[in-house]
């Protein structure tokens, strides 16, 4: 027991990223409790923290290099050869067609973000600023809007659930997905105290819902309508904040009018919500004083996902709930999670570019095109698009069809198993990590995690990898040329922040590289092996220039520290605070100077939606004959989480993923609760356990995320644990401005599954629940 | 869902639960503790640390009378966020059985 030590790091399973103490016994992770000095999460954890260790220790690690040969097995080979093969492949696909023919996939999950930032990095200096990850499949509708009513796409709402007095849940589950800091505490609080009131938006009686005062269970792909039909009865009551619009915003007649314009009868009829409801629902939002909106992917997700975002918007703008304590605000960043490219096309697919993100549901066109800046060369980044995109037939297709795929990650992946090399990482224990996740307000984090443990022999850090690949390629100057950026660094900060500029001016060719001069300069003399944490240096002087009131009450300096000294202060506190610490705090009156529109005020008119919203059909609802049931793809429950946990001895329950149904609609299959089911798309048919649940809809299914990984058994077998959810969807069934995907909203068939299949399926879970068992 | 206390407690009262509770929903009687069923948000991270294994997730068999019990005497016993001084004979009593019939106490904890 002696050897038993705690470190503060954080959860790495969802964004909130809650602080965690980490009990480090004999080099590995054990037991996991909540971090109390953690300022933002406060020991709060849920009850998926606990299975990090699942993550972090198993025997799908990757430990070598892979070199893959032409009949699909791999050859491990050293370091050395990886990177002078990758970079020779790499400067041939250049020569011929260019920096365009380069793409980065992902560059991070829900707890690394730190070696996004170095691979963007050597991807700029190539000429390559092509980016697809998950964001645009499930955010990039809601930048756009962002960046048409608040002036930028780097404008985000953050969610003041812990002092509202009305929470308006939409498409989200946070009693299970939590997405903001305490969910369960702050939900429970909510519940016990009659002042304070819980509306949830969802098809499904969610565990969210059976908490709540009002439930609009909402048909499927009906958010739209529910949403149009209660703003129109909110403008035709007046229970709109006028003194609000007319101080904050713009463009609110033709809203008005658009509005007055919705048959709201019609419309609540097609979302399947009682008239007396809606009006309900407005008889709360007006007696509020502060309600806030808390919406996620089953909106964003939903058909109609942008014009669901500015419906979600204009819920919150027209009641003036926002900028308040209670209601929604706009926060601050120390970087920017994502970009601000207002109509900019990327020219192969001919889809928006939106927060500088292209959509995964045009990776495989954007491969498998004809256009001559098609991508030629992909590396995937901590993620897993053989899994995670829309049509995974047509995504295996895309990959396989690369000249060169290389993935960096800490197991073998369904991608890794199409890679030319795969190359693997530390883990995001076994290295400096943080993301970019800060969305609170008024005060916001920043947490930069050190190592617990050391890399397992073989990986290498992300910074560390890229940075080989930079060398070999020529882009990354030399020892000899970066070793006067090393002395000066190992003198001080002020000497380095000289050179550096000195540096940038001389070497302009080195700028898109900068980050990765930063890691191998700065790097080495940052406290606690921190060294991936350099490119954080520009980011803290970056928000000392463009927030010092709001650093300097963060950082709580004394009055006699100048402004100039706040960036350095900041940079030290970020590289000395395992529990996380504050970057900025802001009053409410400085939330405006976040907003980026010309006049500061918020735009409500966006006349493409205005237009979108004018052309909805009610015949939208209609039910599909072919295929009468509609499935939401990627539902949250209490043991899935995103792909990083491939080991399935992590779940203590739904071991096979199984397919929610109404009992009813189990019934008229003449099927079991249990029994083996096959679903059909217009894509695909995968065999799933059915189980009967009281919560759904009649005519709507679910199925859980983060399923469909192979995983060895103790022979060495690889099994696939629960279901590949996206051999079902289409990449085609997406959102006509962000191209995202409607994942909430698969039409399919059931019906029971044939013996063979059954018994097929049967034995696969049983296997892998014994490999569990045995675990 | 809830995580609830039973018998195995009962005389042995070590408390590391109290420590690693994230929304610190644990009330302390004489000679045990229980879960405020309405405050935990089941996450679970309690279980593995308590020595008897007296703490167990809803979700189990017959275990009705206990999450009643958690649930009356959480509402009529203080609340605990820190750990206390595990008594001094726990250990004698963690492979102890029928101690409800012979050791339960509903009285509160006595607070100095």
């Amino acid at each position: 027991m002696s050897d038993v030590q705690w470190h503060k790091t954080a959860c790495n399973l969802c964004y909130v990223n809650c602080g965690i103490e980490v009990a480090i016994e004999n080099g590995r992770m054990g037991k996991i409790r909540g971090d109390r000095s953690n300022p933002k999460s406060q020991g709060y954890l849920c009850n998926k923290a606990a299975r990090i260790p699942y993550y972090a220790h198993h025997r799908d690690r990757l430990t070598s290099p892979l070199r893959r040969r032409a009949d699909g097995g791999f050859d491990a080979i050293s370091w050395e050869t990886a990177i002078a093969e990758i970079a020779g492949r790499m400067r041939e696909i250049h020569a011929a067609h260019g920096g365009q023919s380069f793409a980065l996939y992902g560059g991070g999950g829900q707890g690394n973000h730190a070696g996004g930032a170095y691979i963007t990095s050597l991807l700029r200096a190539l000429g390559s600023r092509n980016t697809f990850n998950a964001l645009a499949q499930e955010k990039t509708g809601d930048f756009w809007v962002n960046g048409r009513m608040f002036g930028s796409q780097h404008c985000h709402t953050a969610e003041d659930v812990h002092h509202c007095d009305l929470l308006f849940v939409l498409g989200c589950n946070p009693w299970i997905a939590h997405g903001f800091p305490n969910a369960r505490d702050h939900l429970n609080r909510i519940r016990k105290d009659s002042a304070r009131k819980l509306i949830v938006v969802d098809p499904r009686r969610t565990e969210t819902a059976e908490l709540a005062d009002l439930h609009l269970a909402v048909r499927p792909g009906a958010d739209a309508f529910l949403l149009g039909a209660l703003l129109a009865i909110l403008v035709r009551r007046g229970a709109i904040d006028r003194a609000f619009i007319d101080q904050r915003t713009t463009g609110f007649e033709a809203v008005r009018d658009a509005l007055l314009g919705i048959p709201a009868e019609a419309w609540a009829k097609a979302a399947d919500v009682p008239m007396a409801d809606l009006e309900r629902s407005v008889d709360m939002i007006a007696a509020a004083k502060a309600m806030v909106v808390r919406v996620e992917l089953g909106i964003q997700q939903g058909v109609n996902s942008t014009l669901n975002s500015y419906l979600e918007k204009l819920l919150i703008l027209l009641t003036g709930s926002f900028g308040r304590p209670g209601t929604n605000q706009l926060h601050s960043w120390l970087v920017p999670l994502w970009g601000n490219s207002p109509g900019k096309v990327y020219v192969p697919t001919g889809d928006e570019i939106i927060g500088g993100l292209l959509p995964p549901n045009s990776f495989a066109k954007a491969v498998l095109s004809d256009h001559p800046e098609r991508l030629r060369a992909v590396f995937v980044d901590s993620s897993n698009p053989a899994n995670t995109v829309a049509d995974t037939s047509e995504a295996e297709r895309a990959l396989r069809a690369l000249e060169l795929l290389v993935v960096v990650d800490v197991a073998m992946t369904e991608t890794a198993r199409l890679a030319h090399y795969v190359l693997p990482a530390s883990s995001q224990y076994e290295k400096t990590e943080f993301t970019l996740f800060s969305f609170e307000f008024p005060t916001n984090y920043f947490h930069v995690r050190p190592a617990l443990l050391p890399p397992l022999p073989g990986t290498l850090p992300e910074p560390e990898i890229y940075t080989r690949l930079a060398r070999a390629l020529g882009l990354l100057p030399g020892d000899n040329v970066l070793a006067p950026l090393k002395e000066a660094a190992a003198r001080s900060r002020n000497d380095f922040d000289k050179a550096f500029r000195a540096f940038l001016m001389e070497n302009p060719t080195a700028q898109p590289i900068a980050a990765l001069v930063l890691y191998n300069t700065l790097g080495p003399t940052l406290p606690n092996g921190n060294a991936a944490a350099a490119v954080l240096w520009p980011a803290a002087q970056s928000c000392a220039k463009r927030m010092p009131g709001s650093l300097r009450r963060a950082l709580d300096a004394p009055a006699d520290v100048p402004d100039r000294q706040l960036a350095d202060r900041l940079f030290d506190a970020l590289l000395t605070s395992p529990q996380g610490t504050a970057f900025s705090v802001h009053s409410y009156e400085e939330m405006w100077s976040l907003i980026e529109t010309p006049d500061g005020k918020v735009q409500l008119a966006v006349p493409e939606l205005l237009e979108w919203l004018g052309r909805l059909d009610v015949g939208q609802v209609d039910p599909n004959p072919d295929f009468p049931f509609v499935l939401a793809a990627g539902q949250r429950r209490m043991f899935n989480a995103n792909q990083i946990f491939r080991d399935p001895a992590w779940r203590r329950s739904d071991p096979d993923g199984a397919l929610l149904i109404n009992p009813e609609d189990l019934a008229q299959l003449d099927a079991a609760d249990g029994a083996w089911l096959a679903v059909q798309s217009e894509r695909g048919r995968i065999v799933v356990r059915g189980q009967a649940d009281e919560s759904m809809r009649r005519g709507q299914l679910a199925l859980p995320h983060g399923f469909g990984q192979a995983y060895p058994t103790s022979d060495g077998t690889r099994l696939t644990s629960g279901p590949r959810i996206n051999l079902l969807t289409a990449g085609g069934n997406r959102d006509p401005i962000a191209g995202t995907p409607y994942h909430k909203n698969v039409p399919v068939r059931l019906e029971r599954a044939t013996a063979e299949e059954a018994a097929a399926a049967e034995q696969t879970s049983r296997r892998i629940r014994e490999g569990a068992a045995a675990a | 869902m809830t995580y609830v206390v039973t018998e195995a407690c009962i005389k042995c009262k070590y408390m590391d639960c109290v420590e690693v509770c994230p929304v610190d929903c644990f009330y302390e009687g004489e000679n045990m503790l229980v879960i405020n069923p309405d405050e935990c948000i089941d996450c679970g991270v309690c279980e593995p640390e308590c020595p008897p294994n007296a703490i167990l997730p809803d979700t189990e068999k017959d275990l009705e009378k206990w999450l009643e019990l958690n649930r009356s005497l959480s509402t009529a016993w203080p609340n605990i966020t820190r750990k206390g001084e595990t008594p001094a004979d726990a250990d004698d009593f963690t492979d102890e059985k029928d101690k409800f019939e012979k050791y339960f106490s509903d009285k509160a904890a006595l607070h100095t």
